[in-house]
């Protein structure tokens, strides 16, 4: 997991990489923390993830709801992998675009992504 | 039997023959979590299917068998390959069971019994400490592990539509288990909708990332029955509350008019009163936007509310496509009835057909023509309906291999192709035999023990390859080794041993080859309990011969060995050759005939006399069949002969005439005549007369073994 930020300061963009299954998904989450109190727009870019379970995709709802708690922006970088494509469809995610943190249409597994 | 008990035992034994593929394929590959889930699920189905239609001591037997597995798939004992020889065992002990209670022939209950111990000695004897247990957590907030279904009887084969709601204990993740695979098991059984809640998802302050959040509603439509749904829950009914219901039954005969709107759907999911509904249907809005605007409803209810309403449009679209394709099952001698009805017509149109064109009548020419044309479509079709493709025999012989391989310390792989390549159901039936002896002898005689085929520089895993095609009216089955070739020294010597060619017969390969099929020939050093008592190809040969196939020997010694077995399409009809001698028809399979000759009467008694006559310089065996079939009319002055080929033998046929090509509806002869050499069936004519089909293997047997005829 890398973050890279923009010289602006503003924006920036988080790596994933290889296995990102419960295994990893504690020093996860505290990448995503310390990637929101660090910008404002934070983008996480998955293309290079090879394995995805459960706890990734309840990581990536966690980390919406927290940017709308911090009033922040996230985006999934271009298209869904499709490691996580499968995942997250076996799981019904796809089907589900209708949460209470939907608020501005951004939810996460609009199959579009982020921007 | 009553029809449900039968009805278990068809399927029972469809499970076992998926339980040995499973385990086959999970020797391969041991890791296999799903094959491992698929061979329990097998299990658990026998036993408890068993159980319900009164089949107690089959129930008994598979419930040990699936306790042992069970620690297989919970990770407490690894799969090896003396647990798999193990289940493989219970396999055909099950399966003796079922025949059984079908036959009311008894097996021995002491085998079961030695099964069991087995299976308790390998589960105690090889399980390591079991792993430290989770930490007893409370139960999630509304969880009550726990499957709740309704008790209802397990009807396969009817479409119907369960909504389940899964919701799993939160430390489920942290027994290693993955609840999206158990999403993916419900995949499969059919059409399904899987809507995630995730709405107890907090933010990431708040995350503990070994915890599940979320909760599922699932709607399925499956032909697969209550059980198979609660099967896929087993492993997980102490960590999760599962709650299945019937949506919708007898989905087969849904049409347009039932597909239920939104608001019906919400007042039957209770979220909403008819009420409610009404009033705000009044806004004339879409009522999605109402319920929600009028916080009547929660966004996560009208969502699963359109979920299932699109999921019932899906099934219905689905069900249209289906009903065109959709099957059913018919009883074989059903079908056999159905193509000799079809065979009676065609014989009646050949009479109709004759009949017009002795009257000359322009009208009943043009109704026989039309009849003629509907008879050949409706042969064709019936005869269709009876092919099978050669797949699930080629997938019997993988059990075969595998056994048979090991028990004679050799190392071989089974490879097949053109499963899907079809056969008459007939054909099909008795080919089984056949491809045993043969694949049997491939194992034994073919294919070497590891270190000689090393030795010899090759790999030490041998391949004995299955394959099947199409060419013309025939099937061509190809048995392919890759073992030592036949040793054509020996089987000479053997020849000249047994009597059947003298030690200076000098034979091309296919003749020499075609020796091992006398019999009692062996070259086999020692007899084993596979093989070398010299009975098996000879069988085979009678066998094939019996369905009016060939089957011909290709070897390299050092390379391997090809026997290819040639058979008909069908054995209802065949091509043949109409002929005459004296007052009586003959048919000579078309197959068979290589030309037509014509002689004199004195060169033809000539022939006679020698048992054999001159073809452009070559020497052909001939047979009278004036002679054979006791003809006592004068004979013409020219004999035609046909000229027949027989395993590279050519044979002249003399007879009176030729009358042409004729395709022939075979029927079967009378036990009265199942001595009479050279005679396979008869045919109707056209006229009503009766025509012999002659027996051509039998034919040549006769000019190798017999006195001049």
């Amino acid at each position: 997991m890398k973050l890279t930020i923009e010289p602006d300061g503003r924006r920036g963009t988080l790596v994933l990489r290889g296995a990102q299954t419960i295994g990893q998904a504690h020093a996860l989450k505290e990448s995503l923390l310390d990637a929101f109190q660090k910008v404002e727009e934070l983008e996480i870019d998955m293309d290079a993830i090879t394995e995805a379970d459960l706890s990734l995709l309840q990581l990536l709802c966690a980390a919406h709801r927290t940017s709308q708690e911090l009033r922040k922006k996230l985006f999934i970088k271009r298209r869904w992998p499709e490691v996580l494509e499968k995942t997250a469809g076996s799981a019904g995610f796809f089907q589900h675009r209708r949460c209470q943190f939907n608020l501005e249409n951004d939810c996460l597994w609009r199959k579009e992504g982020g921007e | 039997m009553d029809p449900h008990q039968t009805a278990y035992l068809e399927e029972a034994k469809e499970l076992l023959v998926e339980l040995e593929t499973s385990l086959l394929e999970l020797e391969d590959t041991p890791d296999d979590q799903e094959l491992i889930g698929r061979v329990f699920r097998a299990l658990h189905t026998i036993k408890g299917s068993g159980a319900m239609f009164g089949f107690d001591r089959i129930a008994e037997f598979t419930h040990q068998v699936e306790t042992a597995f069970d620690l297989v798939r919970s990770g407490k004992i690894p799969v090896t390959s003396e647990m798999i020889n193990l289940t493989l065992r219970a396999r055909d002990e099950i399966k003796a069971m079922l025949e059984e209670a079908e036959t009311g022939e008894t097996t021995d209950p002491g085998s079961a019994e030695e099964i069991i111990n087995a299976f308790i000695a390998l589960t105690t004897g090889a399980a390591p400490p079991a792993p430290e247990p989770p930490p007893q957590l409370p139960p999630a907030e509304n969880v009550r592990p726990g499957i709740i279904a309704p008790d209802r009887p397990e009807i396969k084969g009817r479409l119907t539509t369960f909504r389940i709601l899964f919701k799993p204990r939160r430390e489920i993740l942290q027994t290693g288990t993955n609840p999206i695979l158990l999403l993916d098991e419900l995949n499969a059984l059919g059409e399904c909708t899987i809507i995630v809640n995730n709405e107890k998802i907090p933010s990431l302050h708040t995350i503990d990332t070994e915890q599940c959040y979320v909760s599922w509603e699932i709607l399925l439509t499956t032909d697969q029955g209550i059980n198979s749904v609660r099967d896929v829950f087993i492993f997980v009914e102490d960590l999760s509350e599962i709650v299945i219901e019937v949506l919708e039954e007898d989905l087969d005969s849904l049409d347009d008019s039932q597909q239920k709107r939104l608001g019906e759907i919400l007042i039957e999911r209770r979220e909403i009163s008819a009420e409610a509904l009404t009033a705000c249907l009044d806004k004339q809005k879409r009522i999605g936007e109402v319920l929600i605007g009028e916080k009547l409803i929660s966004n996560q209810a009208v969502a699963n509310a359109l979920a299932q309403q699109q999921h019932s449009s899906r099934v219905l679209k689905k069900q249209k496509e289906l009903a065109e394709t959709s099957t059913i099952r018919v009883e074989a001698n059903r079908l056999d009835k159905l193509v000799n009805l079809v065979g009676e017509l065609v014989t009646l149109q050949a009479r109709l057909g004759q009949k017009a064109f002795r009257e000359n009548d322009p009208d009943l020419i043009s109704i026989s023509e039309e009849a003629d044309r509907l008879t050949s479509a409706l042969r064709n079709n019936a005869m269709s309906i009876r092919m099978l493709p050669i797949g699930k025999t080629f997938s019997k012989f993988r059990r075969l291999v595998r056994d048979l391989s090991k028990n004679l310390g050799k190392e071989i792989i089974l490879t097949t192709e053109g499963e899907e390549t079809e056969l008459d159901k007939t054909v099909i039936d008795k080919l089984n035999d056949p491809l045993v002896h043969l694949i049997r002898n491939c194992i034994d005689h073919g294919i070497e023990l590891p270190e000689e085929r090393m030795h010899a520089g090759k790999a030490g895993q041998g391949t004995i390859h299955l394959k099947a095609f199409h060419s013309g009216a025939n099937v061509f089955l190809q048995i392919t080794d890759d073992g030592k070739g036949l040793d054509c020294k020996a089987i000479h010597a053997k020849g000249v041993e047994k009597g059947i060619i003298q030690a200076d017969t000098v034979l091309a390969e296919k003749e020499l080859f075609a020796l091992i099929f006398a019999p009692g020939f062996s070259t086999a050093k020692t007899v084993s309990d596979v093989s070398g008592r010299g009975v098996g190809m000879d069988v085979v040969k009678k066998n094939i011969d019996a369905l009016r196939g060939t089957i011909e020997i290709e070897s390299r010694q050092g390379s391997g060995t090809t026997v290819t077995l040639k058979l008909p399409l069908t054995l209802a009809i065949i091509d043949g050759l109409l002929v005459q001698i004296g007052k009586g028809f003959f048919v000579i399979p078309l197959s068979a005939v290589e030309e037509c000759l014509e002689v004199t009467r004195t060169e033809a008694n000539q022939a006679l006399e020698r048992s054999m006559l001159s073809s452009r310089g070559e020497i052909l065996s001939y047979i009278s069949l004036r002679r054979l079939f006791s003809c006592h009319d004068t004979p013409p002055p020219l004999e035609k002969i046909v000229v027949i080929e027989e395993n590279g033998h050519r044979i002249g046929l003399g007879l009176d005439s030729v009358i042409g090509q004729h395709q022939t509806v075979i029927k079967g002869l009378s036990k009265v005549y199942q001595n009479v050499k050279g005679l396979s069936g008869a045919t109707i004519l056209g006229d009503g007369t009766m025509a012999l089909i002659l027996d051509i293997p039998q034919l040549a047997q006769c000019v190798k073994s017999e006195p001049p005829l």
